[in-house]
């Protein structure tokens, strides 16, 4: 694209580079150099063709909202309950840091994180429960045609942290929730979450800060989405943000249960922070008069694939 | 000129000719500039990546068929009544095709002509070009989670990025800034829609591995092609719409008055009482109110903190995997250094209120968190006030003698 007469543009480029040269320091002069090389010889007309640029603008017409008439029903309302287990012999538990691991280099980190020795949150197998799985989410994904969720709950979801670890590690809760993000450490942390379809946070969260630190996610998230913690790089957690409360996370013996489903059909998404989806489509008829069971349980394989 | 018409012809160098006769100009004239698509949308099964490439295609156009989409809160130019049909300001849309012509010219061979930072320069750079993508902007007046307002680009693109090659463009002028601001901020719309579909896609079971995965287990890949193209073309609408209308308001809101971040509190004057509570702030000695910024920034502030020696896990890696280099990366995946604070340069702009933002909502994109959770606007102040006395310690300090004579010798004796 030759829309500048030549010269013109090219010194302009070049006064631009001597300049960017000058603050770089010496380290970067051949760089800079380089760059300089490449942009006047890529910068004028390198990946443009001659051929005439277009516009078309795109009306945006009023956007109609399909007006979704969702009738609160009264139905009655159906449990879905199980457990997950692991199938087979599960791996060892691997050791994260030990108690007063020297790893964990400032004393008074230690001292609040190494309290114990720590063997991470992330893949927990209850051996002395049928090898249940904890921390396994089990969720509908989008709320079922029909489906009012009840109104979000009005007390805060609390996000706690202790001993240097989230509490929970993983949390199902209501867009729109409030959340209140705290710490029981002598420590400092801050919390850092990664998420898709909603703003970011990362805000640093006061040593034994009991009042807590509001953030509420606007939007539904599809999978739980990651948090850790920058100033410790062995914490991390995970939120799952849903529209309705059809979702549940095992427990310490890898028990779970959902109340409120409306009878019926639904397809439940089980995920675990290890391999993402474990199951991506779970059919359940869910009965209204009694509790729907399910025993799920997944081998090496489908945790570490 | 640009000015007069976005119909830009190219003479035919006859040079240029004769050498392309001869064999030896492999490139001879370029072809038409084209936006690529991003790793993850080309690792999504075809008949998907063809559906995120229509959408893009239909909505957003190609570099020399560009759609302004009138939904998206940006100034395509109105056509000027008095201006003569064979004028381009007579069309709807010109400023956007202006921004793109000057965007060709002085951006794309850092930032690429789809806005991901692959320009053919950049990788020769250290820091990387920004990959406009994300929507994520490291230096801005805004609230961490919002979008940089017009006002924080024109900032960008007059100062430059001292540190970095991103060079200061102040003499084409405040029209011309303003005509390239519009179309990064389309770009970076075009960008963050493609990003957000694929991973919606992706979660649909979309990818060539789901695909590959679901034939291992016994099924027709035909079959399990079509069965997840059926779920793709039900959400694909919906989908596009949540996203483009929730861009929209996004950089609408970031011109907002209340998205910008304004101090409570007048800035505290450079005391030597201001500076030695910003110290002891910085170095984390006040119990109740630990901050941390030796971790990553240092004790001396050289931006050589313990956490630049720890290896990182990569987010959203199953199961988790580290960076192979130690030390701290950006969202993009690259390695970065937190900022050694004695050389006096300043990425975000050396104003007190620019340091002031940095420390109140950290900087998206990276490690360094925001301090409004645990720092009052005073505090902030001082922490602003000792950063700056950085570069200044010891025999060059405006109060010598006094503040930090000796800083090593001090947070010898202080910490640990």
């Amino acid at each position: 694209m030759n829309s500048l007469p030549n010269d013109e543009q090219s010194k302009i480029s070049a006064q631009q580079t001597r300049w960017r040269g000058s603050t770089l320091g010496f380290s970067s002069v051949g760089g800079a150099l380089a760059a300089l090389a490449l942009i006047t010889f890529f910068g004028n007309n390198w990946a443009d063709s001659k051929e005439p640029v277009q516009v078309a603008v795109r009306p945006n017409p009023s956007a109609t909202l399909a007006a979704a008439a969702l009738t609160a029903a009264d139905a009655p309302a159906g449990v879905f309950k199980g457990v997950v287990t692991f199938k087979g012999t599960p791996p060892a538990p691997k050791l994260i840091h030990k108690k007063g691991d020297p790893k964990i280099e400032k004393p008074e980190d230690r001292a609040v994180c190494a309290a114990d020795d720590y063997f991470g949150d992330e893949f927990l197998v209850n051996e002395k429960a049928a090898n249940g799985v904890a921390n396994v989410v089990i969720y509908i994904e989008k709320t079922p045609a029909g489906y009012t969720p009840p109104p979000v709950p009005e007390e805060p979801a609390i996000f706690d942290q202790k001993a240097c670890r989230f509490i929970p590690h993983v949390m199902v809760l209501r867009c729109n929730q409030k959340m209140l993000i705290k710490s029981d450490d002598p420590v400092v942390h801050n919390t850092n979450i990664t998420s898709l379809r909603n703003t970011g946070f990362n805000q640093t969260i006061s040593v034994n800060n009991r009042d807590g630190v509001d953030y509420t996610f606007k939007k539904p998230e599809g999978r739980p989405v990651p948090v850790k913690c920058d100033l410790h790089n062995f914490m991390k957690a995970h939120l799952l943000p849903l529209e309705h409360p059809l979702a549940a996370v095992t427990d310490a013996e890898g028990k779970f249960e959902i109340k409120g489903v409306p009878p019926g059909k639904h397809t439940f998404i089980v995920w675990h922070e290890m391999c993402g989806y474990l199951q991506k489509k779970l059919e359940v008829d869910i009965k209204a008069d009694k509790p729907t069971e399910e025993k799920l349980s997944y081998s090496a394989k489908e945790f570490f694939k | 000129m640009i000015q007069r018409g976005f119909v830009v012809k190219v003479p035919l160098i006859a040079p240029l000719v004769v050498l392309a006769a001869l064999g030896l100009a492999g490139c001879g004239q370029p072809p038409a500039a084209t936006f690529s698509l991003d790793a993850k949308t080309e690792e999504l099964v075809r008949e998907a990546r063809d559906s995120v490439d229509k959408v893009l295609n239909e909505n957003f156009g190609t570099p020399n068929r560009l759609v302004a989409w009138e939904k998206f809160p940006i100034d395509y130019g109105k056509p000027d009544p008095k201006a003569e049909s064979n004028d381009p300001h007579s069309h709807a849309g010109w400023r956007l095709v202006e921004g793109r012509n000057l965007y060709m010219t002085h951006c794309q061979h850092c930032h690429g002509v789809t806005g991901d930072g692959k320009g053919p320069t950049s990788r020769f750079l250290n820091p990387r070009p920004r990959d406009y993508r994300q929507g994520t902007f490291k230096f801005k007046s805004t609230q961490r989670a919002l979008k940089p307002s017009r006002k924080d680009l024109f900032h960008i693109l007059e100062q430059g990025i001292p540190g970095t090659y991103m060079p200061s463009f102040v003499l084409l002028g405040e029209e011309k800034l303003g005509l390239i601001i519009d179309y990064v901020r389309w770009l970076s719309i075009r960008g963050n829609t493609e990003l957000r579909l694929t991973s919606e896609l992706a979660a649909l079971s979309a990818t060539k591995k789901d695909i590959k995965r679901a034939a291992v287990e016994g099924k027709k890949e035909a079959d399990v092609v079509a069965e997840v193209m059926k779920s793709v073309n039900e959400e694909l609408p919906g989908q596009v719409d949540d996203i483009t209308n929730g861009l929209a308001e996004a950089w609408a809101n970031a011109e907002l008055e209340e998205s910008v971040v304004v101090p409570k509190v007048k800035r505290t004057p450079p005391t030597k009482e201001s500076i030695e509570k910003g110290r002891v702030f910085f170095l984390s000695l006040n119990p109740k109110k630990k901050t941390e910024c030796a971790e990553c920034h240092g004790k001396l502030a050289r931006g050589d903190g313990p956490n630049t020696e720890k290896y990182w896990p990569i987010p959203n890696s199953q199961p988790e995997r580290k960076y192979e280099v130690a030390g701290l990366h950006d969202e993009w995946g690259f390695p970065q250094q937190p900022r050694n604070l004695t050389r006096g340069i300043y990425r975000g702009g050396r104003r007190p209120i620019d340091i002031f933002r940095r420390v109140h909502e950290g900087i998206p994109g990276t490690q360094m968190a925001g301090f409004a959770t645990v720092l009052t606007h005073e505090e902030i102040w001082d922490v602003v006030n000792y950063v700056l006395s950085v570069p200044f310690e010891g025999k060059h300090s405006a109060y010598p003698g006094e503040v930090e004579a000796d800083a090593e010798k001090k947070v010898a004796t202080t910490s640990d």
